[in-house]
């Protein structure tokens, strides 16, 4: 009988012992994916400030990473997957830009909009929350603040904080040099800081 | 000591940007969780499909060249052309000869006149 899972690297031989090699192939995607799928949806999110538009994006993400990377040594899977999570959150951005200019052509967008003006605005205006908030409004707060920063910084800020990758996956990831990593990371840290001194003061006087 | 209080700080934010991100992911509704787990298990199905689309591919196409070959070849053949002689039959060559002697005779005006 041909199946996928005895297909999967055939090669003339011990066909059994492939097809066991590929479900436990299988089973690792499958296992790394829901590690990390939440969170990517999180992330890009963030980015995105829209959980459909984010959806689109991590499932474009585990298709890309399945078709391009899956004979790829697993340790290699986390940096690349990223790395095509970043990607596509660069993409939606393009477009959105894109959208924005042909929209901001037409003679009645501007005008009677009944769009969120805190949705459209901006990433790296500064936020200011509210210094003594109940734990869900610290949490809103944080969020927002992430959500603020600028592309690159949230970007670096969420792999290497959140995320735990190493500043090399994080370069892997983002397509950009060690040191690139580091300052837009340092930057994140000083712009979350300013944004939610407040919260630090309560945090601490706690 | 700044430097002290700014790692201290710095660990503050990431612990509490930790837990917000933490808190927030663990509270997606069972809609969403939904749609991820079919994304998911579509992506680990198009793992099982492509190797077996790589295998599947080339031996599909070499049938199908196989195929195309037994069939082009036979209508490229084209047969050599038959010899003139060889069309006619013995009876039909004798009335051809016969006709062609009498259109020669025909086109000889004078001895026609005569």
């Amino acid at each position: 009988m041909i199946d996928g899972l005895t297909c999967y690297n055939w090669a003339p031989g011990n066909e059994a012992t492939r097809g066991e090699q590929a479900l436990k192939n299988d089973r690792a995607m499958n296992d790394f994916l829901q590690g990390v799928e939440r969170r990517a949806l999180k992330m890009a999110e963030l980015a995105t400030g829209n959980r459909d538009d984010a959806m689109e994006i991590v499932q474009d993400t585990m298709l890309g990473l399945v078709r391009r990377y899956a004979d790829r040594p697993d340790q290699e899977w986390k940096p690349l997957f990223y790395r095509i999570l970043q990607s596509r959150i660069n993409d939606f951005h393009r477009r959105r830009a894109v959208r924005q200019k042909v929209m901001a052509l037409m003679p009645t967008g501007a005008e009677g909009s009944d769009e969120d003006p805190i949705e459209q605005a901006p990433a790296g205006e500064q936020v200011e929350p509210v210094a003594t908030l109940q734990r869900e409004l610290a949490n809103e707060s944080m969020l927002a603040a992430i959500a603020a920063l600028p592309g690159r910084q949230q970007q670096a800020f969420m792999l290497r904080a959140w995320e735990g990758m190493s500043v090399a996956d994080t370069a892997i990831a983002m397509r950009c040099s060690d040191g690139s990593v580091k300052t837009h990371y340092s930057r994140a840290v000083k712009a979350l800081q300013a944004a939610l001194a407040s919260l630090f003061d309560s945090d601490a006087t706690a | 000591m700044e430097t002290q209080s700014n790692h201290a700080s710095e660990d503050t934010l990431i612990t509490l940007a930790n837990d917000s991100l933490d808190e927030s992911v663990s509270h997606f509704d069972a809609a969403t969780l939904s749609r991820l787990n079919r994304a998911r298990q579509a992506a680990v199905a198009e793992r099982v499909q492509s190797p077996l689309r790589r295998f599947l591919v080339p031996v599909a196409a070499a049938a199908f060249a196989g195929i195309a070959a037994v069939v082009a070849v036979p209508m490229l053949n084209v047969n050599p052309p038959i010899p003139v002689e060889s069309q006619f039959s013995a009876a039909e060559d004798a009335e051809l000869v016969e006709n062609l002697d009498i259109v020669l005779w025909l086109m000889e005006p004078e001895d026609h006149a005569s």
